[in-house]
């Protein structure tokens, strides 16, 4: 028996390489330029449109015991990806300076995971010592590659 | 002679005071990141890429070469001491490494690791120094029909072995060749998948891809899962014997030379470097019953061979333009960053580069050596450090790392897009080092399959009829062949 997971993504895969094919097929030949008919754009993603249905289908169809997912609470991944995703996504490049953001980023999630990791430890000595690792770590990070490596940043 | 004469000049010029600090300071920054669980040599060399775009080429890809011969050897220090190996290619290392400090010989588990990848990396400089001319010598006949089969059969290699399920590992490297078709094409300017935006149509920067998804998916993987405590004890003398050196010279050799084949392999990369170099170890060794209980060999085995599969890995990405690896796939988008050509006509217009290489490897090997003798205590520490610590600070690098190189907001949505989709096809066993092969490959496959298909007016002959040709499709078919459960059956029965 396929696994249900297996099944799924196989079919994902499968519709992806079907709109691939099909936006393949669909795009301009360049036939007004008289161009050679086999270097048209949408040649070698047609290919890969084609193979993507046939290996997900494969996958999709194919006998085999359930994939065991990664060690991992969905808590703590949700937590991470809105972290980053509000920093990195949400807050740079609006005209904030970045060892603002990145301190708060960097304390905001210092601070959570190491709440979830060290239950034990006092919550006030916590947040000053996060707070200390992130502005310490937010600084070194701008001036090493804004002033070092002469990298602009975000 | 002229190639003696070559690398000479290249020492020369990387023995400057400046050039040293560089070397010295990435081969550590490079051992750091191999320490660290959850960051890999790809990420390293992507990250450092961004960081060196602005110095001369030859400093850069200095830099960036300790960092990968570095990050592996790092690697190693993690799986000894916590039994997680610090990269995919210190896996088969951890084994008796693991096993070798929980019986109190953490520091002799180290010493060999120095030993077995300090051998191996000379082993493989110095096929880096022969082979490579040799190797561009023979590509200087492939055409379009070759250099096809020879990307795809990359990408499809890569898949089979890098991690435990083909059919996926195949899906994930058809992703990365997709991923590369997005933007203008590279024969007529077309734009293909762009939906009309201006920042589809540069297409999808590798860095920043690539950063996604080994460091922001890597990211999430760590933070997601439970803390797991260091277990660092005591460590013994770290200083290598010389007696292991000698007793088990054969096993280096041999190792040596699996791992550079391996690495020479399009898209194998160093952790099946590591793997068949144990695996061979094990098979011819009299000490047999001990592996995996803490043999020194098999340790010594594995570590010769990941570092030896480095530069065997760089010879392709230098002579064909087809990286052997993950990490050498990035390598070889630096170099075209900085403006080298890698590829056949290398050694005939700038073979000076190839030597810089061969000698920046060798500059990368003694660094290794040096921080693997007096740099063992303090660099522990790192694994002290929680990583509810480091790794938000790794993801403020990555940031940056997939900004910085064209100063675009659009290119660190690219990372977290990538990122995100890569963390949660990793959950379901969909390795990512062929959708890297993809992407990097991707622009040499579909350039060259329609470059074939003009010169031959549409007839599919060439690409089985020339010899060349042959032998890769006949090898891209039995590639995939001999992953199909009946084809396998039928080759256990004839055998």
């Amino acid at each position: 028996m396929a696994s249900s997971a297996n099944r799924l993504y196989g079919l994902a895969w499968a519709v992806f390489g079907a709109a691939v094919l099909i936006a393949s097929w669909r795009m301009d030949r360049l036939a007004s330029l008289s161009i050679n008919p086999w270097s048209a754009p949408g040649l070698m993603p047609g290919v890969l449109g084609v193979l993507l249905i046939v290996f997900g289908l494969a996958l999709a169809l194919r006998p085999t015991q359930a994939v065991e997912p990664g060690a991992g609470s969905w808590s703590r991944t949700l937590l991470a990806v809105v972290l980053c995703v509000v920093f990195a996504g949400g807050l740079l490049g609006r005209g904030l300076p970045f060892w603002l953001t990145s301190a708060g980023f960097l304390f905001a999630a210092i601070f959570a995971f190491r709440r979830i990791d060290e239950p034990d430890t006092p919550r006030a000595r916590m947040a000053l010592s996060s707070a200390a690792i992130a502005a310490a770590a937010a600084l070194v990070v701008s001036v090493l590659f804004q002033e070092v490596f002469l990298v602009r940043l975000p | 002679m002229e190639g003696v004469l070559l690398l000479g000049k290249s020492l020369g010029g990387l023995l400057g005071p400046w050039q040293v600090v560089y070397a010295l300071g990435a081969t550590l920054a490079g051992i750091v990141i191999g320490i660290l669980p959850g960051l890999s040599a790809t990420l390293g060399i992507a990250l450092m890429t961004t960081l060196t775009v602005k110095m001369p080429p030859s400093d850069a890809i200095l830099i960036l070469i300790c960092v990968y011969v570095g990050a592996i050897y790092g690697g190693s220090r993690t799986g000894i001491l916590l039994n997680i190996p610090g990269t995919a290619a210190n896996a088969a290392a951890t084994l008796d490494g693991h096993a070798l400090a929980r019986q109190g010989r953490a520091g002799r588990a180290m010493g060999i690791a120095t030993v077995g990848s300090v051998a191996g990396s000379l082993f493989g400089v110095l096929c880096l120094a022969t082979l490579t001319p040799l190797l561009a010598e023979v590509a200087l006949k492939f055409q379009a029909f070759e250099f096809f089969w020879l990307a795809l059969l990359g990408v499809l290699m890569s898949g089979s072995l890098t991690g435990n399920d083909a059919l996926k590992g195949w899906l994930m490297g058809f992703l990365g060749l997709f991923t590369a078709q997005i933007g203008l094409d590279g024969i007529h300017a077309h734009p293909r998948f762009t939906f009309g935006t201006n920042e589809l149509s540069g297409g999808i920067a590798l860095i920043p891809a690539l950063v996604g998804a080994f460091g922001f998916a890597e990211i999430l993987l760590v933070l997601s899962a439970p803390a797991r405590k260091a277990m660092i004890n005591a460590v013994d003398s770290i200083l290598p014997k010389i007696a292991d050196v000698l007793r088990y010279w054969k096993t280096i050799l041999r190792s040596g030379a699996i791992g550079v084949f391996i690495g020479i392999l399009p898209g194998v990369g160093e952790d099946m470097g590591a793997w068949a170099s144990y695996a061979a170890a094990k098979r011819f060794s009299p000490e047999r019953d001990q592996f995996g209980k803490g043999s020194v060999e098999g340790m010594l085995a594995a570590e010769t061979g990941d570092n030896a599969a480095i530069p065997g890995a760089i010879i392709p990405a230098l002579a064909l333009a087809v990286p052997g690896s993950a990490p050498a796939a990035v390598l070889m988008a630096a170099m075209i960053i900085h403006g080298v050509q890698p590829g056949p006509m290398l050694m005939v217009n700038q073979p000076q580069f190839a030597y810089d290489v061969v000698a920046t490897t060798l500059i990368a090997t003694l660094c290794m050596l040096v921080f693997g003798l007096v740099m063992v205590r303090p660099l522990m520490w790192i694994l002290r450090v929680p990583r509810a610590v480091i790794m938000p600070i790794v993801f403020v690098l990555c940031v940056l790392g997939a900004y910085a190189i064209a100063g675009r907001v659009f290119d660190i949505w690219v990372m977290l897009v990538v990122g995100v989709v890569c963390f949660f096809l990793r959950r379901q066993g969909f390795p990512v080092a062929p959708f890297v092969l993809g992407l990097v490959l991707g622009d040499i496959v579909d350039k060259n399959l329609r470059r074939g298909l003009v010169i031959s007016d549409g007839d599919l002959t060439p690409f089985f009829a020339r010899p060349m040709a042959g032998v890769l499709a006949a090898i891209v078919v039995l590639t995939v062949l001999v992953q199909v459960p009946a084809v396998r059956r039928l080759f256990a029965r004839t055998a």
